[in-house]
């Protein structure tokens, strides 16, 4: 079965570019190639991919609202985010919004692949900007709020320091006495955090504006 | 856009021009048959200009004339009234002896020349709109009465907010709106806040636009000015379009629709379809859409708005194209893009182009569609670059000005220090008269001394009596002599005192010119710092977009070829290489981006992306007191790209399995620390190659220390230190 995989991207090269680079490699077809999120729910529909590339910054509805819909409407297919800077505020948001990972534009094709196939298998990268963006978070609420708003245990906050640091997490496997798949597991708790907690953000914002 | 309409009653109102009054009685009969069809309003208008005797009268109506037929869109005939109308204002004000006329005629050519320039902004002639309008401005700026001046304002911002020149177009809406809140000209105040809103809206402030959108609606209910509120609902509706906010959008296009079928504003009704039809498309309802899109095509072709007719028949295309109605779609779009080429509009043919490469693209014509694409892009390029060089030419421009202004400073600077010289040898010259007028005047006691004791000796033998009473006498008039000097002295007291004040407010106004023409400097940098952001950033949007497709596409070629290439491959990590360099230069020369936090980011997300794919472990610590410090842009640059050079240097030639990055704070010194445990080189031995010697320059650039240890077998240590 070959990777389903559907692209949002406003710059018509880039888009050709994947488009053709996705439906000439052995495993994967591109079912779609959109310039943006406009007629989302019917494009999706359309396209019923396992995997969805989607650029960060787009003319009209943003990505990051982009994956916000998609997530709400279709959680089970995975997006990767794709950026020119290594925004860091802006990956953060997406992760948020419930995007499984990102990568860079000028990312080699062959690692561009690679990123979607792990992202199809299950896997969520936490890369040191993004442990840093969270932890940086974690600490500027906790002074005020009683307790830290993600609800992150201690030992997902070591681990993410560890991430920071830059350690793999093999490295991090044997510093923590745990297996690789513990930490892995670890992680993806951690994501889970963070997207229930913008969920319920979003909620809560809501609820105080009279839109539910 | 809204417009200012001229402002009759205010003229009428205007005491003491009897005669006018009774054009009120025409009016009257304009405003009732304002309810009439349009066209037979006008018709019967110039019918009565034909008979009417009185000049004021007349003036009025040919005002009235030109504006209802710029109104009705019907701009040759607007013109030809303009021209008749500007004659014969500039005959009766030559004529005029009474100040009032003077200045009543002198409003009447305010308001004309503002139709004109209105009429030239429709027709896309933007420079010469603004001649016009700028021709009126300094008319009614003579005038007592400002609101003609508020007019003139609005119009010219609205040019430049079409030319997309927004702090411009704020300056000239805030200049009207300040006149026109100390009048009662109700509808002027409204178009300036849906203007304002617009401005807003341009700047993806959508709540501020909504707010200003709003608010001039509620003045247009209050006085009933329907194809006004027409703009406005328009406006609104096109700002929840914008936010993806469909419901809202048809909601309020509707109400204008009503609104401008109310007041017979066909090109206002046009856009409105347009809008609907749009929205009609996104939700999928092709029906509607087509309906609408008609509907505002048929208007266009009815007032001859070309460009617009290119619009509305590539809208109809779109629909045609979700119909799979490829050859309607075609059709419409040549009749476009033919369209779009007589009025020169490059915007217009591009778009067509993409539209057209799309269509063909989803008939299976993959030839066309190639074609058409390649033509998109060559004219997108073209317009870039089009913009580009304008951009610098206004660059330079400015630039030039901007000299010129500081040699005619330095020399305005020089004549005041030669006037100051001037003065000051005048006032030498002055005190040496007074000296030597004082001089003469001790001289000439002196002399009269002398003479008395002449005559002293002489009269000797004479009566002492008489003796006395010529030393009294004598007396007397030394005293006098005395009072006049003292008198002498106080006027060179108080020329001193001039001089000495005149000297310290010159000095003061120096001290002072300094300081603005140094605040003045500081925000031209600023906005220039800005264009370069603006330039740089759409520069790596652009290049770097294409150079990511160039990289994808040499691996797709690859694919196909089936085998290695090394061209190609070498064509993808060339083109990847510049986009790194790119993006190397535009964070650098971004303002936003000079805090040390930043700097570590950057650092740390390189490592792991460089180290990761070549699985060396590394360990990357920042000192936590870095990240409030910020950093010049040299310093910036020169810092991370060291970095770069160490840990590619490591990825390429070290064979290392470990890295340690740490960055350290102590005493105002910042140490940075990179450390692998690779093969190592000796460093007497090894020549100096040029990543080496380009890290010694970087160092050397920002004043910091380098410091290179390694032995061959025991891998590399990097020390880079400095001080900020």
């Amino acid at each position: 079965m070959d990777i389903k995989v559907a692209v949002f991207e406003d710059n018509s090269n880039m888009r050709e570019g994947l488009f053709q680079l996705i439906n000439g490699s052995n495993g994967f077809i591109c079912t779609g190639a959109f310039p943006n999120c406009d007629d989302l729910v019917k494009r999706i529909e359309k396209s019923s991919p396992d995997v969805i590339v989607m650029d960060i910054e787009m003319p009209g509805i943003s990505g990051i609202e982009g994956v916000r819909q998609v997530k709400e409407l279709f959680p089970e297919i995975k997006v990767l985010m794709e950026t020119i800077f290594e925004d860091d505020e802006k990956i953060f948001d997406s992760i948020c919004a419930g995007a499984e990972g990102y990568i860079l534009k000028n990312t080699p094709p062959v690692e561009i692949l690679k990123a979607i196939k792990e992202v199809y298998e299950g896997g969520s990268p936490m890369t040191p900007t993004i442990a840093n963006r969270v932890l940086k978070m974690v600490k500027s609420q906790q002074p005020s709020g009683s307790k830290n708003i993600f609800n992150l245990t201690d030992r997902e906050k070591e681990i993410l320091s560890c991430l920071v640091e830059g350690m793999s997490y093999k490295l991090i496997a044997a510093e923590c006495s745990i297996s690789i798949d513990t930490v892995n597991v670890h992680i993806k708790n951690i994501y889970k955090k963070l997207q229930v907690h913008s969920k319920s953000e979003a909620v809560a914002k809501a609820l105080k504006k009279n839109l539910v | 856009m809204d417009l200012v309409p001229p402002l009759f009653s205010k003229i009428i109102m205007t005491r003491s021009v009897r005669k006018i009054r009774w054009c009120l009685i025409i009016l009257c009969f304009c405003s009732v048959a304002a309810s009439a069809q349009n066209q037979n309003k006008i018709d019967s208008m110039i019918n009565v200009l034909k008979t009417v005797k009185s000049d004021t009268s007349r003036a009025i109506l040919l005002n009235t004339v030109c504006f209802k037929l710029y109104e009705a869109a019907d701009y040759s005939r607007s013109l030809q009234y303009s021209d008749e109308a500007i004659h014969f204002f500039d005959k009766m004000i030559s004529q005029s002896r009474e100040e009032k006329y003077v200045s009543f005629y002198t409003k009447c050519k305010v308001n004309c020349l503002n139709n004109i320039g209105a009429i030239y902004r429709q027709q896309g002639k933007y420079d010469e709109a603004i001649q016009q309008h700028t021709a009126a401005l300094k008319l009614a700026d003579l005038s007592p009465d400002k609101e003609g001046a508020g007019s003139c304002y609005n119009y010219l911002a609205t040019i430049y907010n079409r030319q997309g020149n927004f702090p411009e177009a704020l300056k000239n809406y805030l200049g009207a709106l300040k006149i026109l809140l100390t009048t009662d000209n109700k509808k002027g105040i409204a178009s300036c806040y849906n203007n304002v809103g617009l401005i807003y809206g341009n700047q993806d402030n959508f709540t501020e636009a909504i707010k200003n959108f709003t608010e001039s609606i509620r003045i247009k209910e209050e006085i009933g000015d329907k194809r006004g509120l027409g703009n406005s609902y328009q406006n609104i509706g096109e700002t929840y379009s914008r936010q993806g906010n469909n419901t809202e959008a048809i909601k309020y296009f509707e109400s204008s629709l009503k609104c401008r079928k109310e007041a017979g504003d066909k090109d206002g009704m046009s856009k409105s379809y347009i809008g609907l039809g749009i929205l009609y498309q996104r939700q999928g309802n092709c029906n509607e859409a087509m309906t609408t899109l008609l509907a505002a095509l048929k208007i266009r072709e009815e007032i001859g708005n070309k460009d617009g007719i290119a619009g509305s028949l590539r809208g109809l295309s779109e629909v045609y194209r979700a119909q799979q109605k490829y050859d309607d779609a075609i059709n419409s779009l040549n009749k476009a893009v033919q369209l779009a080429k007589e009025i020169g509009a490059k915007n217009e043919i591009k778009e067509c182009y993409q539209a057209l490469s799309n269509i063909y693209r989803d008939k299976g014509d993959y030839e066309n569609a190639l074609g058409f694409h390649t033509r998109y892009t060559e004219l997108k390029d073209s317009i870039f670059n089009e913009e580009k060089s304008k951009q610098i030419n206004e660059l330079s421009a400015r630039y030039d000005s901007e000299k010129k202004e500081k040699d005619i400073q330095n020399l305005e600077h020089e004549k005041s220090l030669g006037a100051l010289k001037l003065q000051n040898e005048q006032q030498s010259l002055l005190r040496s008269k007074l000296e030597n007028h004082l001089n003469q005047q001790k001289i000439e006691l002196l002399a009269s001394e002398k003479q008395l004791q002449q005559s002293q000796i002489d009269r000797n033998k004479t009566e002492l009596s008489a003796q006395e009473a010529t030393i009294r006498n004598n007396q007397d008039k030394l005293e006098l002599l005395a009072k006049d000097s003292a008198i002498q002295n106080i006027e060179i007291k108080k020329q001193t005192l001039l001089r000495n004040s005149l000297l310290g407010g010159l000095a003061l106004a120096l001290v002072l010119f300094f300081f603005i023409y140094r605040n003045y400097r500081t925000s031209q940098k600023l906005k220039l710092e800005n264009i370069r952001n603006n330039i740089a950033a759409d520069l790596h949007d652009d290049i770097g977009s294409t150079l990511n497709s160039i990289s994808l596409f040499s691996e797709v070629a690859k694919k196909e070829a089936g085998k290695e290439i090394p061209a190609l491959e070498q064509i993808g990590v060339s083109s990847r290489k510049i986009i790194d360099a790119m993006s190397d230069i535009v964070w650098t020369i971004n303002p936003e981006q000079d805090s040390f936090e930043n700097v570590i980011t950057r650092m740390r997300s390189l490592a792991y992306l460089l180290l990761k794919a070549k699985e060396i472990e590394f360990s990357f610590k920042a000192d936590e007191r870095l990240n409030a410090l910020s950093l010049p842009m040299l310093v910036r640059k020169n810092v991370y790209l060291l970095f770069k050079e160490a840990t590619n240097n490591i990825v390429k030639y070290s064979r290392a399995t470990y890295v340690t990055f740490q960055l350290s704070l102590e005493n105002k010194n910042v140490k940075m620390l990179i450390r692998d445990n690779g093969a190592g080189f000796d460093t007497t031995i090894a020549p100096m190659g040029n990543g080496l010697k380009n890290m010694k320059k970087r160092a050397g650039e920002i004043g910091g220390q380098l410091l290179i240890e390694s032995t061959e077998t025991k891998g590399v240590n990097i020390e880079l230190s400095f001080k900020i």
